[in-house]
C-alpha cells in the first residue's frame, strides 16, 4: 500500500517538476527574449497599470481624516482647543481599533476664496489625495465679515456675497473631487450667532436661504454630505456660544460633532 | 540510488506530512475564497451595479470631467489620468472584465500573495527535519552503517526534497482551483494578462507591455513560485543538516522568513540589504511590475541571488554531513 504511495508521489513529482522548470523557463523567455516579439505591439501603447490596481487601491491600513476650512474647523472658542473636528476624532478613535490620523489645514478667518488657494499647497493636495474623511466649513467669514454685513442690511450686496460663495465652493467642491474621488465629505453649514439683533426675521432668512444654497451645492458631488447646524444653535445660543458671541463653546462643538459622527459609516467598526 | 529515494519518500508518508500540508492549504483557501466572495459582494454593492461595463463607462466619464476641468496643475497626474482613461477604455474594447471573476484569477492572487510566506513556510514543515530528525532518533547511525556513499545518502534526501516542493506548488494550485471555483466558477483560463511593466527611477514603463493568456501566466508564475520555495527548502535543507534540534532550525528559518516580509517594507534606503535572500523571495511581483522593495532589483538579480543562495546551502549541507563525525 504504502509502496504504491511512494510510487505515485515519485513519479507525479517528477512530472510536476518539469513542468515547473518549463514554468520557469516560459518566464525567462518572456523576460529577456521581450524586445524581439513585436506582435503585441499595437497594444504596448494602450496599455499601461496592472490589472490588480482597482482593488490594492484601497489597501492601506489605518483611516485618515482631512480637515479643512475656516475658524470652526481650527476649532476656535473652545478653550479645550479641539472643536468639533477634535472631538469626532475621539469618538471615531473609540469605535475603532484601526488608527485614525488626522490633518487640520484649517485657517482662522478663512473665506472661500482663501480656501480655493489653501486646496493648491502641495501638502494640503497630498492629504486630500490619502483622506477617507473629509470635514469642510466655509462661507461664515464671507457672510457675516465680522458681523457687519448683517447690521448694514444690504440685500443686494449680500445676494452678490453668496454668488461669489458659490461659485469658490463649486471650485473647492470640484478640486476635493479630482482629488480624491472616494472620501465622504462632510460640510457643516452656518448657525445664526446674531438673533438677538434687530432685523432677526431678516437674518434669518437670510442664513436659511444661503445653507439652502449651499446643501443643494454639495448635493451636486457623490459622497457629500451637508450637516446642518442651524436647528442646534437656534434655541441655545447662550449655552452653545463661546464668549466672544460667535464662535460655539465646547458645548456647542461638542454638539456639532455628535452629529457629524452620527453620520459616518465605515467597515472598520467595532461592533460590527 | 532509486531505492534510496524510495526509502525516504516512505519515511515522509509515515510521518504523514503531506496530509498536514494538504489540509493547512485547503483550510486557507477555504478561509480566502470566503474573504474574496465577502469583498467581491461589497464591490458589487458600492457600485449599485454588477454590471462591469457600466462601472468601467462610469469610471471613465467621471476621469474625463476632471481632465477638461482643467483644474489639475501637475503635469504629471494629468498624465496618469490619461493613462488610466487609455486603459479602462482597452479593457472595454477587448471586453476584458479588470477584475474578471474566476477561479483562475484567484489562484493567481492567491499565489502572488502568498509566495514570499505561505509556501515556504508550508515547504518548512518537510524540510526542516529531513536530516535533524535522524539525528536526533539515532537512526542516522543506521543509515551510515549501508555500504552507500555518504553524498549519495543526502543525495537522496535532497531529491526527495525536490519531489515533494513540486508536489507541494501543484497541490497548491490545484486545490485552490478546485475550492475557489465552486464560489467563483471555472471559467477565466484565458482571459488577458497584462505584464511587462517596469519601474525606472519611480516612473512606469510601459514600451515592454505584453498581453498574455492567464494560463500561461498561470505556468510562469507557478515556475517561479517553485522555484523561490525550493530555495527556501534547500535553506532550511541546509539548517537541519548543521542544527541537530529540529525546533532550531526551524525557528532559525522562521525568524528569517518573516523578517524578510518586515524589510520589504522598510529597506528601501538601505541597499546592501537587496543581498539578502529573504527579501528577495517575491519574484512573481516583478511580472505584474509592482515596485521593488529597493532600487535596483529586478527579477534577474532577484533570481541570481537566490539561486547563489540555494547552490551555497547546498555544498555547505554536503560538505559539513560528508565530513561529519557520526558517534
Amino acid at each position: 500500500m504504502k509502496i504504491r504511495w511512494v510510487q505515485i508521489i515519485g513519479i507525479f513529482g517528477s512530472i510536476f517538476c518539469v513542468l515547473w522548470l518549463v514554468g520557469l523557463g516560459m518566464t525567462f523567455k518572456h523576460y529577456f527574449y521581450k524586445g524581439a516579439t513585436e506582435v503585441n505591439q499595437s497594444v504596448k501603447t494602450e496599455i499601461i497599470e496592472t490589472l490588480e490596481e482597482p482593488i490594492n487601491e484601497t489597501k492601506k491600513s489605518g483611516y485618515h481624516i482631512v480637515a479643512l476650512g475656516d475658524s470652526l474647523t481650527v476649532g476656535a472658542g473652545d478653550p479645550n482647543g479641539k472643536g468639533y473636528v477634535g472631538n469626532v476624532l475621539e469618538q471615531l478613535k473609540d469605535r475603532t481599533t484601526e488608527e485614525v490620523s488626522l490633518q487640520n489645514f484649517a485657517i482662522n478667518g478663512l473665506t472661500s476664496e482663501g480656501l480655493v488657494k489653501v486646496i493648491e499647497e502641495r501638502d494640503v493636495q497630498q492629504g486630500i489625495k490619502d483622506a477617507d474623511l473629509i470635514f469642510l466649513t466655509i462661507g461664515g467669514n464671507d457672510l457675516f465679515q465680522g458681523g457687519q454685513t448683517l447690521v448694514e442690511l444690504n440685500l443686494e450686496e449680500i445676494a452678490q456675497i453668496e454668488q461669489h460663495f458659490l461659485e469658490n465652493l463649486s471650485q473647492i467642491m470640484s478640486d476635493i473631487r479630482q482629488l480624491n474621488g472616494n472620501a465622504t465629505i462632510y460640510f457643516s453649514g452656518l448657525y445664526h450667532p446674531f438673533t438677538h439683533l434687530p432685523n432677526a426675521e431678516i437674518t434669518t432668512k437670510i442664513i436659511l436661504d444661503w445653507n439652502h444654497h449651499t446643501a443643494l451645492e454639495i448635493a451636486r458631488y457623490k459622497q457629500a454630505v451637508f450637516v446642518p447646524t442651524f436647528d442646534m444653535f437656534q434655541n441655545n445660543l447662550t449655552t452653545h456660544l463661546s464668549h466672544d458671541r460667535f464662535h460655539p463653546s465646547t458645548e456647542g462643538y461638542q454638539q456639532m460633532a455628535n452629529r457629524i459622527a452620527a453620520l459616518i459609516t465605515w467597515d472598520g467598526e467595532k461592533n460590527e | 540510488m532509486i531505492s534510496l529515494i524510495q526509502n525516504e519518500l516512505l519515511k515522509l508518508i509515515s510521518k504523514k506530512k503531506l496530509i498536514v500540508i494538504t489540509l493547512i492549504i485547503a483550510t486557507l483557501i477555504s478561509l480566502f475564497t470566503y474573504a474574496q466572495f465577502k469583498e467581491a459582494e461589497r464591490m458589487a454593492d458600492r457600485y449599485n451595479t454588477t454590471d462591469w461595463r457600466t462601472t468601467l463607462e462610469l469610471q471613465i466619464a467621471d476621469t474625463r470631467n476632471r481632465l477638461d476641468g482643467n483644474r489639475i496643475t501637475s503635469e504629471e497626474w494629468r498624465q496618469q489620468l490619461e493613462i488610466r482613461i487609455q486603459q479602462q477604455q482597452y479593457y472595454l474594447d477587448h471586453d476584458i472584465n479588470p477584475l474578471e471573476p474566476g477561479a483562475p484569477t484567484f489562484v493567481r492572487r492567491f499565489l502572488e500573495s502568498s509566495v514570499s510566506l505561505l509556501l515556504p513556510l508550508l515547504i518548512m514543515i518537510i524540510a526542516a527535519d529531513l536530516v535533524s530528525s535522524e539525528f536526533s532518533l539515532g537512526t542516522v547511525k543506521l543509515l551510515l552503517t549501508r555500504p552507500v556513499k555518504r553524498w549519495k545518502v543526502l543525495l537522496s534526501k535532497y531529491i526527495t526534497l525536490v519531489l515533494t516542493v513540486s508536489l507541494t506548488v501543484f497541490i497548491f494550485g490545484v486545490l485552490s482551483y478546485l475550492i475557489s471555483g465552486l464560489v467563483f466558477g471555472y471559467q477565466g483560463w484565458s482571459a488577458p494578462i497584462l505584464l511587462g511593466f517596469q519601474t525606472d527611477g519611480g516612473v512606469l514603463n510601459v514600451t515592454n507591455v505584453t498581453l498574455l493568456p492567464q494560463w500561461q501566466y498561470l505556468l510562469m508564475a507557478f515556475g517561479l513560485a517553485w522555484f523561490v520555495t525550493l530555495v527556501v527548502g534547500t535553506l532550511s535543507f541546509m539548517l537541519s543538516v548543521l542544527v541537530k534540534s529540529t525546533a532550531a532550525g526551524m525557528g532559525i528559518m522562521l525568524s528569517c522568513l518573516i523578517s524578510g516580509t518586515i524589510l520589504s517594507s522598510m529597506v528601501s534606503s538601505w541597499e546592501s540589504a537587496k543581498y539578502f535572500f529573504m527579501v528577495n523571495l517575491n519574484l512573481i511581483h516583478y511580472l505584474s511590475g509592482s515596485a521593488p522593495p529597493i532600487e535596483g532589483m529586478s527579477l534577474l538579480f532577484s533570481f541570481t541571488i537566490l539561486l547563489l543562495w540555494g547552490i551555497a546551502a547546498l555544498v555547505i549541507s554536503f560538505t559539513t554531513f560528508v565530513r561529519r563525525d557520526v558517534f
